[in-house]
């Protein structure tokens, strides 16, 4: 408990610790002392982040194809993957990290991930909103 | 046996008062229930005490009430347990409506060793949410949208239709009253439930129509409370994480509300939150890892949170 109660208490006396933390978590994990393992755990976190894509035909849910895997992004927006699958999709995310998306349109989806979005589409009028915005872009 | 329904509101004194009409309509032996309203310091539309006793008048059921300065959702609804003699409390919040009978399923399934997670639907559309699923590092919820089975455990129970008996409330421990206002006080309401041993138990078949807000007014008010809900979120996950992901969270919080982060952690620094996590590790009956490996709880990129972080080479 008095580790975590140090760290946090040390990135918060940190000048500029919050934008550190976002944008340069290494030299951040140095002042604070981390472990190899907890200084990985915090730069390897970015998927995290961005764990909601911009593509609405790219269901959420499709993030948990990696369940098992290891796959992040680097905070320059590096995209490193170590599949141990076949998945090759990548995605466009809300943050600005650049993925492209394989599905662009609804005749891109296989049966299953077009009743899937059909669903979420008239259960969640704002899924629909984005569903339509990005068909008619 | 008496069912208390309880339920803090701010500025929603019309509503408040439709809400306990609506409970009482749905009813299948309405003269069993109580109702229990604290006003969380309504700057407008408090509750009109003439309203307030036409209603009591015309129902002939108890309607209790009380008035306490602004402090949030979590010391309004510890305020409305404690005006609660004993029985069962169904905890839900203003502009509700239930599913008829509700009452007659609350005091079947109800027992004080379960917290009872009703189902929480939308007034305006097909929208049903089966409880939550606690997810992390964001230390928020996703809703369960698809039935879990009758008495299926759930991470979290909703705002809108939490149910339990007062003596499990105090076992608890009440809310969190270190939390500000809105935000994560819920759901670290039932993990800890969780983690005192206490399980959460979907009830599909009995729902709480709520009135989700607009679009406007969802972003109006976060807006107006942003940077307390990013405390409270960053607290939840001080109480209970370990350090990796302690760091993982703050990350997260980092990135997504770079301008909220830096007050936050300044509330964080002056809080009780060292002290606390420490007092709930002392009485406790369960980790949160464990909890984490009972209930197969994962992080949003599906790593389960029992297990030591992916480290990438």
């Amino acid at each position: 408990m008095d580790r975590i109660k140090s760290i946090v208490q040390k990135i918060s006396k940190t000048e500029d610790g919050a934008r550190l933390l976002r944008e340069n978590p290494k030299p951040l994990a140095k002042n604070l002392d981390l472990s190899n393992g907890e200084t990985m755990a915090l730069v390897s976190s970015d998927l995290q982040i961005v764990h909601s894509p911009k593509n609405p035909l790219v269901p959420v849910q499709t993030i948990t194809f990696i369940t098992g895997t290891t796959i992040t992004a680097g905070g320059a927006g590096a995209f490193l993957t170590r599949p141990t699958g076949n998945n090759t999709q990548t995605f466009t995310f809300d943050t600005g990290l650049t993925f492209v998306a394989t599905p662009q349109r609804l005749e891109d989806l296989d049966h299953k991930d077009l009743l899937e979005v059909t669903k979420r589409a008239v259960e969640d009028r704002h899924f629909a909103s984005r569903l339509k915005d990005f068909l008619d872009r | 046996m008496e069912i208390f329904i309880a339920f803090p509101c701010r500025n929603a004194g019309k509503k408040a008062l439709e809400t306990v009409s609506a409970f009482i309509a749905a009813a299948a032996r309405p003269e069993r229930l109580r109702f229990t309203i604290v006003d969380d310091g309504s700057d407008v539309d408090a509750i009109n005490d003439a309203a307030l006793m036409s209603l009591r008048m015309s129902f002939g059921i108890p309607i209790a009430f009380k008035r306490i300065d602004w402090g949030g959702v979590n010391k309004a609804r510890n305020a409305a347990v404690s005006l609660v003699q004993d029985d069962q409390i169904l905890m839900t919040d203003c502009h509700c409506r239930p599913s008829p009978g509700f009452d007659i399923a609350i005091e079947t399934y109800a027992k004080d060793n379960i917290v009872l997670a009703l189902t929480t639907g939308d007034k305006t559309s097909s929208f049903l949410g089966y409880g939550c699923n606690l997810v992390v590092p964001f230390m928020g919820t996703h809703w369960i949208r698809t039935n879990p089975g009758h008495l299926a455990k759930v991470d979290v129970a909703s705002s809108a239709g939490t149910v339990f008996t007062k003596a499990l409330h105090d076992q608890i421990g009440g809310y969190d009253e270190g939390m500000l206002t809105y935000g994560a006080i819920e759901p670290e309401f039932s993990i800890r439930s969780w983690m005192c041993g206490i399980p959460i138990c979907s009830m599909p078949d009995v729902a709480i129509f709520h009135k989700f807000k607009g679009s406007d007014a969802i972003n109006e008010f976060f807006e107006e409370n942003r940077t307390r809900m990013v405390h409270n979120a960053i607290r939840f996950g001080l109480l209970y994480l370990h350090e990796e992901r302690v760091l993982q969270m703050l990350r997260y919080y980092a990135s997504k509300f770079p301008e909220n982060i830096e007050e936050a952690m300044e509330m964080i620094e002056r809080s009780d939150v060292w002290q606390r996590r420490s007092d709930l590790c002392a009485q406790q009956a369960m980790t949160f890892d464990r909890l984490c490996y009972e209930r197969r709880i994962f992080d949003h990129t599906g790593v389960p949170l029992w297990e030591p972080v992916v480290q990438v080479s």
